[in-house]
């Protein structure tokens, strides 16, 4: 077949085939087509949003987690107050020589009692707990801990836990008091030291017990089990 | 977003390229110009192939649903009309199956070598004549075995090449070839009465 031919019979095929689909099957291609451009640019309007959402949900979440981990340290804070307090400033008072005889060391003293003392001895936390007697001091002293512990986790702590954990704090703190030897004090301290002894030789008790707060109130870091100890026998021998 | 202008001298596949895009302002214009474009030779050749009107129709909305949905498939180092007559092929393939005409597409050209015209085709001399002819020639095409049919139409409505037309049919050159020479020796006996 020529060229001349396959022009022939391309003319006459154009010729005859003219036709063209039906105008509904137009409109329902194109609107197909345009329904399909909606969809994908909704879909990538959707994606455009996803990373949005995301560093959204971080910042929400996140301040979540550290509420949480706020409140858990609060919890463990609290439960651990009563020790806290009490140790926090010195402890001994001019009783505590006489609750000797009972307790034997201010070491072993209920945290209580510690905390009464205390009380008695700094208007602050007098102030603060607003009870002026030691007896209704120590109900009170047990509501705060009661309902600080509630307004927390929620429900009351169990109460051999807590004493549990007051015994162990106890124990580290005192393991972190300082004994009192020449090579541990300094010049002013060990002058006191000596003067306290000369004190206790002249059966100057009244004096001594005063020299030995003073002391107390200065170097809290040091344990003054030993000179409380010799006082109390000067007190007993006069 | 691309605002990429629409025009004229664009191609298929810049034009399909810039359907594909979602984002693109024109993406429905690019569509419409390439359906403009298309949509009588695809509709001709699905129809040619058929021989039925309602199902052409179904066909013919089915390709262009699969060229809208799979855009995003579409390879733009392909000619687009490569791709639309493949995907066009396959779905008058699965017609016929549907339609229990398989039979039809395995059709043996029986005995081609009788059929053939050793006349040339000669111009018709006035307008009557040309529609007599061009008449003439659509008949004859309808007798046509299918994948002759298909392959003339291929050939004469898109001006794709044999080798096109050969990557479409997922066929031989030389036995596409073959088949377009039978179809237009046919086609030159029916109108052998125009001389």
């Amino acid at each position: 077949m020529n060229d001349n031919e396959n022009q022939i019979i391309n003319d006459l095929y154009q010729q005859g085939n003219q036709e063209q689909p039906p105008k509904a099957l137009d409109d329902l291609i194109l609107k197909h087509a345009q329904q399909s451009q909606h969809t994908a640019s909704n879909a990538v309007k959707g994606r455009q949003w996803r990373p949005w959402l995301a560093a959204a949900s971080v910042v929400l979440v996140l301040p979540l987690i550290w509420l949480l981990t706020q409140n858990q340290q609060l919890h463990e804070t609290t439960e651990t107050m009563g020790q806290s307090i009490g140790n926090d400033t010195a402890p001994v008072k001019s009783e505590a020589p006489k609750n000797l005889n009972d307790a034997g060391t201010s070491a072993e003293l209920p945290v209580m009692d510690e905390v009464e003392v205390e009380a008695e001895a700094s208007p602050e936390i007098s102030s603060y707990y607003e009870q002026p007697a030691a007896a209704p001091m120590l109900d009170s002293q047990e509501k705060i801990e009661a309902q600080s512990q509630r307004s927390i986790s929620g429900k009351p702590i169990d109460k051999a836990s807590l004493q549990a954990n007051k015994a162990v704090l106890m124990d580290e703190l005192k393991a972190k008091k300082r004994t009192i030897k020449p090579s541990t004090m300094d010049p002013l301290m060990a002058l006191e030291y000596e003067q306290f002894g000369r004190y206790l030789e002249q059966g100057q008790i009244e004096s001594a017990d005063n020299l030995l707060t003073e002391m107390q109130e200065n170097w809290p870091d040091f344990d003054f089990e030993e000179m409380i100890y010799r006082l109390a026998e000067a007190e007993i021998e006069n | 977003m691309p605002k990429q202008q629409i025009d004229e001298q664009m191609n298929d596949e810049q034009l399909m390229k810039i359907f594909s895009q979602t984002t693109h302002v024109n993406n429905q214009r690019a569509f419409e110009m390439l359906y403009q474009r298309h949509k009588g030779p695809l509709f001709r050749f699905i129809k040619k192939s058929i021989n039925h009107e309602q199902d052409a129709k179904e066909v013919f909305q089915e390709l262009w649903f699969r060229i809208i949905n799979n855009k995003q498939q579409y390879d733009s180092q392909q000619k687009f009309t490569t791709w639309a007559y493949t995907i066009a092929r396959r779905l008058i393939i699965d017609q016929f199956r549907k339609t229990g005409r398989t039979a039809e597409l395995t059709r043996f050209d029986a005995n081609p070598e009788a059929q053939l015209s050793e006349h040339a085709v000669k111009r018709p001399d006035n307008e009557f004549e040309t529609k007599q002819m061009a008449k003439e020639l659509n008949h004859a095409i309808t007798l046509l075995p299918p994948n002759q049919r298909q392959t003339f139409v291929m050939k004469h409505e898109s001006g794709l090449s044999i080798k096109e037309i050969a990557a479409i049919s997922a066929q031989p050159l030389e036995q596409t070839k073959s088949q377009y020479r039978y179809a237009v020796q046919k086609i030159k006996l029916a109108l052998e009465r125009f001389k």
